[in-house]
């Protein structure tokens, strides 16, 4: 047989050709649901597939017959080593949602530090469920609002496509934070979007630096009323400030430890800090010495 | 007068200050009508008053200030007004009063300060000081110090481009300029501010977080670091740059527009909406995110090692230097692993060498590339399979060693680079070797060594090219001349070169040496020029001195130098001297022996009077010829000190003969002359030496000794000039103070005892007290402390060879004489009572007397302390008048006691202060914030009971912040336990020396760790001194005295009691 599309003259065995190295299912796993997303996702794949359907697919599932199954935007892609010489290509389509949505979901969820540390440790907390629906979002998306295509070019919902979706419930069990991926957003920039949400929340704005925290401990500042003795002065600690000697770092060093700026466009950006990281330093040196100076026009009769 | 404060409000910087005028007619205010607080602060200064002292004092230019505003401040208050600041009440000589004070909010108007200016302006204050109309707050040390932190961030280029999305208005990104707080340095820096911020800096009323320490701190550095980078770029037209670009087209354009421009808005093409904002603050996070990967708790580091050329493997180009790599594991100690064991493994492997390292290929490809972005060179590493190192030309490894290695180590990596960088033996330079002819004549000799002693000893010099302390031949010299690299290898180490190096090889090799003096070499040796020298143009690495200069210069090489000559106590010295007294006497008469001025700087209680007599007695028992006989030592010392030594001259040294320069009746002329050469010690003070100049300073003197020499730091100008126009063969100064790090008292001091050796003071604080104290230039500090160290001799009481000589516990008299004025209020009641005791008996005579001699003894501590009605009339012309004068110069004891607290305190120690006044302790506690400028809590009888614990703890647990506690002698004597005190003062006294230890015995108790030094206070001349005799000598009368207090007094005749209480001559403050 030569490579190239299926042919309609392909000899079609009676059971799916055997994969190398394919994905497999392992005992009972995809049929039970062990996180809740895990489960909202099982309901839905058991609403979209009859249940004949279904059991093939499982049967697939856990023969290793899937290649590749990925979550992204768009929903899930896979291809599934059918009968056919060549693999189906077969997608779950999920919509994505929409920057504001997320900026909405994200900005709620800052509001509760039991999301980030949920999250940190790749758990989707059930309390978001609720959360949710009062933002009347979906995570893992009603059945109604799915779209299973497969070039096997079944009537009805497939056998490749349960196969795929039982995957992703193996995956929902293991790392709940996948479900964030069906809807577009990778598991990592979750985290960080939360942190620009919570940073947003605490400083009252996001920002692209990281907020200075103050020293260790975080001792709670005596309360002004207790501090009436010594009012006006300060503590000890400037004296200590004072015999800390200046640092002198190599010139550029932050600049040099970014490395080559990220962004798009064709402007030098990297070449102009440099000229503003020594403008900056020269006027700060300036005025700093600017007493000597003063002195010294002092000096002159 | 008004006192500057400054608080942070609105996002900028706000100036406002109270009136000492309106302070004074406020209060007048209160008492004439009943008054609730305001809601205006009633003696704080309208903005446009402020704005004009400031720039008519040139203390800020008109162009610096912003807008007037109000702040709304939460301030300490009364019941009816706010509370005047520290400075503010002391400025008004207020006295504490234990009125209830409690934080109340008040408005004030305020002055801002433009955010571009501000750190300009803060500087200048700086530079300015305050002035006459105008002083500083406390809180201003503060925000200079928060000022030139953010100043040195900038020109140290710790600062970053950043973009914020404001909250409620996503898409507007603006960008700002961020000071970087995250390496250590900064983390420290921004800690101890944070730490030492004064109350008063929160003041501002504010809600939850933005009144948080941390939250104003931050907000301040923050937009004063953009505000300040902002203003440097927009002045450079920085946005010209950018200038016909298309933000829309090139988000980098788009972010510069918001760091250069004044508006900071970034603006991005509409089209892109909240997600091309969104996309821009996640790509400069991830951008930033990279100067986070120094994660340094990580179990893994990717480290450099920098080889010499004959240490790199073979297989480079010759001469090449090789940069190799390896992994650093962390542990105890960390471990290293070579990359051939890492490849060598297996792509999967877990283990290396016996560390777990998962799969350890993938770890160091992936800590190469990040290595590779700071420092591109590793790059080229990476078209290898397994890399293990890269080599580099020597251009590139001076280059690694000055830049690049410390981008790495600041980035996470590990950097291994040779010993040698960065050593002082690595360095190229000159030294200047010298030696002197001869060894000059004999000791105590009228003019030993011919005349020119001490620096004025003339000394062969030569200059040495070296490297390091190693000296350069002809050889190594041709071979850095062919040399054009920028590390040259010479007698097997690596030399960084030097620019200057051609033309001092000429010089050394044209004009090698000479003559000078000691002190034009020790300045050559500094780096200075000295006219007839030609200068090298080499740093000059180090002094190499032989022959007696190299013993003199060498003493202060070590910290615990072996002191030359030890000596033995003089026969004639009554008492026993410690062993490091005898160091000290040693020490003293071997820089003499040289010609060189020495000064004493001992800690307080250490014994200074003592080993300077010491030195006169052993001076007088050495063998000389009658022509060499010592002559007289000239004693300056202040005035209250005068009867001081007069006494300690006598008990210790009676041996010698002491004349007393000082009063009405001194002697001019011929006549002081004649006393002068009939005495081993004439004693005066500072003013005397200027005011007699001609007596005084037209005679040649054996030795001139200053006594608190400090003095002559910032005397008026005449009394300076005259100390520093005597003629005298010797100079000894005494102090207590931690001379070494006052530098204009170190100059003054070093130019008395060896006048020129730091060169002229202009000279000083330019070349070494501005870099010093401003820029805490380590290596000038250093050669500074060496340059001083022969001639300074400091001990203090901790230190090991000295604790082992102190006893637990020591006791000292310290004598105080009266002011003019205390001398007449005291007579006066003196007369008063014996001119009518005797018209009355019994009952009535006792307490007649019990009253007076209670007026005594508020006399002897301070006029202040009689109440108005007890002022006899007679006297109240001249009475406690002088308001203006400092409450502590209207009273001997007072003025001697701040004297001894400024010493203590300079030496970090801490003290108890006990009298049994009340009103008395309120006098202390006042003139303490006055002249010290701290605050002292005093502990009396009405003092509730949560507030005495309070005060105690403090005091305990202080660490030095609060360590001077005024105590009443009933309540504080007894059952406390305040061992975090070494002074124990009794200001006035008790005369039972059982409750006085008792008292005495708060800081001397289990739980002490210092020597615990006792001042018992005594007026010269008065029964206070008789009393005190008494006591000491152990009369009969003695018990009596002990027993019944002052009872016995009043049993006394009319004529005894005289005999008691009359003032004697003695008592007077001389030369007033």
């Amino acid at each position: 047989m030569t490579g190239g599309a299926r042919g309609s003259f392909e000899h079609r065995p009676a059971s799916p050709r055997r994969v190398r190295n394919g994905i497999k299912l392992r005992g009972g796993d995809g049929l039970t649901a062990r996180t809740w997303v895990a489960q909202r996702w099982l309901a839905v794949l058991e609403e979209v597939i009859g249940s004949e359907q279904r059991l093939s697919g499982l049967d697939y599932a856990r023969s290793g017959q899937t290649i590749t199954c990925e979550l992204g935007a768009g929903g899930v892609v896979g291809s599934v080593q059918g009968r056919a010489a060549q693999p189906y290509k077969t997608r779950w389509r999920i919509p994505a949602l929409a920057e504001e949505q997320w900026q909405r979901l994200f900005d709620a969820m800052a509001a509760e530090a039991v999301y980030s540390a949920r999250l940190l440790a790749r758990e989707v907390p059930e309390a978001l469920e609720s959360l949710l629906e009062s933002l009347r979002l979906r995570l893992v998306p009603a059945a109604s609002d799915v779209v299973v295509e497969c070039d096997c070019r079944s009537a009805v919902p497939c056998k490749h496509a349960a196969a795929l979706a039982y995957l992703v419930v193996h995956r929902l069990n293991t790392d709940p934070l996948a479900a964030f991926e069906l809807r577009g957003m990778p598991a990592d920039r979750v985290l960080e979007s939360l942190a620009t949400a919570r940073a947003r929340r605490t400083t009252g704005a996001a920002a692209a630096h990281t907020e200075p925290v103050p020293p260790q401990p975080i001792e709670p500042a005596r309360p002004l009323a207790e501090c009436l003795d010594s009012f006006w002065r300060p503590g000890p600690e400037l004296a200590e400030l004072q015999r800390m000697p200046p640092a002198h770092h190599a010139p550029h060093a932050l600049l040099r430890r970014m490395g080559p700026s990220p962004l798009r466009g064709g402007f030098p950006l990297v070449g102009l800090l440099a000229s503003v990281y020594d403008t900056v330093a020269e006027r700060a040196v300036r005025l700093r010495d600017h007493a000597e100076r003063l002195d010294e026009r002092d000096d002159t009769p | 007068m008004l006192v500057l404060h400054v608080n942070w409000a609105e996002g900028g910087l706000r100036l406002w200050a109270e009136s000492l005028s309106d302070f004074h007619h406020a209060q007048r205010a209160v008492t004439r009508t009943v008054a609730t607080l305001p809601e205006v602060h009633p003696f704080a200064v309208d903005a446009d008053v402020l704005g004009a002292a400031l720039v008519g004092a040139d203390l800020l230019d008109a162009g610096q200030l912003g807008g007037p505003s109000t702040l709304r401040l939460r301030l300490p208050a009364g019941s009816v007004a706010p509370r005047p600041s520290d400075r503010l009440s002391s400025a008004a000589g207020e006295i504490d009063s234990d009125g209830v004070v409690e934080l109340r909010t008040v408005e004030v108007p305020a002055l801002a300060l433009a955010n571009a200016h501000a750190l300009a302006a803060v500087l200048r204050l700086e530079d300015r000081g305050p002035t006459d109309a105008i002083a500083f707050g406390h809180s201003l040390p503060w925000w200079i110090a928060m000022a030139r932190f953010v100043l040195e961030l900038l020109a140290d280029q710790r600062f970053i481009p950043t973009v914020i999305q404001p909250s409620g208005d996503h898409g507007a990104l603006r960008a700002a300029w961020m000071p970087w707080l995250q390496d250590e340095s900064a983390r420290n820096r921004m800690a101890a501010l944070l730490a030492s911020m004064p109350p008063v800096v929160r003041a501002v009323e504010a809600q939850g977080p933005l009144a948080e320490p941390w939250r104003i701190l931050s907000d301040a550095v923050q937009t004063l670091s953009d505000a300040t980078a902002r203003h440097a770029l927009i002045e450079a037209d920085f946005i010209d740059a950018i200038e016909g670009r298309d933000p829309a087209d090139d988000p980098s354009v788009a972010w510069l527009t918001g760091l250069l421009d004044r508006r900071r808005v970034v603006p991005l093409a509409p089209r892109g909406g909240d997600g091309a904002g969104l996309d821009m603050l996640r790509q400069v996070r991830s951008w930033l995110l990279r100067l986070e990967d120094a994660d340094l708790a990580r179990p893994f580091r990717l480290g450099f090692r920098l080889l010499e050329p004959d240490e790199a493997p073979p297989g480079g180009p010759p001469e090449s230097w090789w940069l190799s790599f390896h992994l650093l594991v962390e542990g105890e100690p960390p471990a290293t692993v070579e990359l051939d064991r890492v490849w060598a493994a297996s792509p999967a492997a877990q283990v290396v060498d016996g560390h777990h390292i998962d799969r350890p290929q993938e770890l160091v490809l992936a800590e190469l590339g990040r290595a590779g972005r700071v420092y591109a060179k590793i790059e080229s590493a990476l078209n290898e399979a397994h890399p293990l190192g890269i080599h580099l030309t020597t251009e590139e490894a001076a280059q690694f060693l000055r830049e690049d290695r410390e981008v790495l180590e600041e980035s996470g990596f590990d950097v291994v680079v040779p010993q040698w960088w960065g050593k002082q033996s690595s360095r190229l330079g000159v030294r200047l070797q010298v030696h002197a002819p001869a060894e000059p004549g004999e000791p105590y000799g009228s003019e030993p060594g011919g005349g020119r002693m001490g620096l004025d000893s003339l000394v062969h010099f030569r200059w040495q090219l070296a490297v390091g302390d190693q000296p350069l031949t002809a050889e190594d010299l041709r071979q850095i001349a062919e040399s054009t690299a920028p590390l040259i290898r010479i007698a097997d180490r690596w030399v960084e070169k030097a620019g200057a190096l051609a033309r001092a090889a000429e010089v050394v090799e044209h004009d090698p040496g000479g003559e000078v003096t000691l002190r034009d070499a020790i300045r050559m040796a500094q780096g200075a020029q000295v006219r007839g020298v030609t200068d090298t143009g080499l740093p000059v690495l180090g002094l190499d001195a032989q022959g007696w200069v190299g013993r003199v210069l060498g003493l202060g090489a070590s910290m615990e130098p072996q002191r030359p000559d030890t000596v033995d106590q003089p026969a004639s010295f009554h008492g026993q001297l410690r062993p490091y007294q005898k160091t000290g006497l040693g020490w003293l008469a071997f820089l003499e022996r040289f010609g060189f001025g020495a000064c004493l700087a001992d800690d307080m209680g250490l014994g200074k009077t003592i080993q300077l007599i010491a030195l006169l007695l052993h001076e007088r028992e050495q063998p000389h010829a009658d022509a060499a006989a010592p002559g007289t030592t000239l004693l300056v010392v202040p005035t209250s000190l005068i009867r001081n030594w007069a006494r300690e001259l006598a008990r210790f040294g009676p041996s010698l003969r002491h004349h007393e320069h000082h009063g009405p009746q001194r002697l001019v002329g011929e006549a002081f002359d004649r006393a002068a050469d009939a005495h081993d010690v004439v004693i005066t003070t500072y003013a005397l030496v200027a005011r007699d100049r001609e007596t005084i300073g037209a005679r040649r003197w054996w030795r001139v000794v200053l006594d608190e020499a400090q003095f002559i730091k910032n005397p008026p100008t005449q009394q300076a000039s005259a100390i520093r126009l005597l003629d005298a063969q010797r100079r000894v100064a005494l102090t207590g103070t931690p001379v070494e790090n006052r530098l204009t008292e170190l100059w003054s001091i070093m130019d008395f005892c060896n006048p020129g050796h730091l060169g002229p003071a202009e000279d000083f604080r330019r070349r070494c007290a501005v870099p010093i104290e401003r820029h805490r230039d380590q290596e000038k500090a250093e050669s500074l402390r060496r340059l001083v160290h022969p001639f300074i001799l400091r001990r203090l009481k901790t230190d090991p060879t000295v604790i082992a000589d102190l006893p637990a516990c020591t006791e000292t008299r310290e004598y105080a004489t009266l002011t003019p004025v205390q001398a007449a209020l005291y007579q006066a009641i003196v007369d008063d009572l014996l001119c009518g005791v005797d018209d009355v008996s019994g009952i009535q005579r006792r307490g007649r007397v019990l009253a007076a001699l209670t007026r005594l003894k508020q006399i002897c501590n301070h006029p202040a302390q009689l109440p108005d009605t007890a002022v006899p009339r007679s006297v109240e012309a001249a009475g406690p008048g002088d308001d203006r004068k400092p409450l502590s110069s209207r009273s001997g004891k007072c003025a001697r006691l701040m004297k001894m607290l400024e010493e203590l305190l300079a030496a970090g120690d801490s003290a108890l202060i006990f009298t049994q006044y009340r009103r008395m302790g309120h006098l202390l506690a006042a003139m303490i914030r006055q002249d010290l400028d701290i605050e002292a809590p005093f502990m009396h009888g009405g003092t509730s009971q949560p507030r005495r614990q309070e005060m105690i703890d403090r005091f305990q647990e202080s660490d030095g912040t609060m360590p001077i506690f005024v105590l009443s002698l009933k309540t504080g004597g007894i059952g406390l336990n305040l061992t975090a005190a070494n002074h124990v003062f009794h200001f006035d006294r008790w005369w039972n020396p059982a409750v006085e230890n008792q008292a005495t015995d708060r800081a001397y108790r289990i739980g002490q760790t210092r020597t615990v030094h006792v001042h018992k206070f005594v007026c010269v001349g008065t029964l206070e001194e008789r009393i005190d005799q008494m006591i000491e000598q152990k009369t009969a009368l003695a018990d009596n005295v002990i027993s019944s207090g002052e009872q016995w007094l009043t049993e006394l005749t009319t004529e005894k009691l005289g005999e008691m209480l009359r003032l004697r001559a003695e008592a007077m403050e001389v030369d007033a």
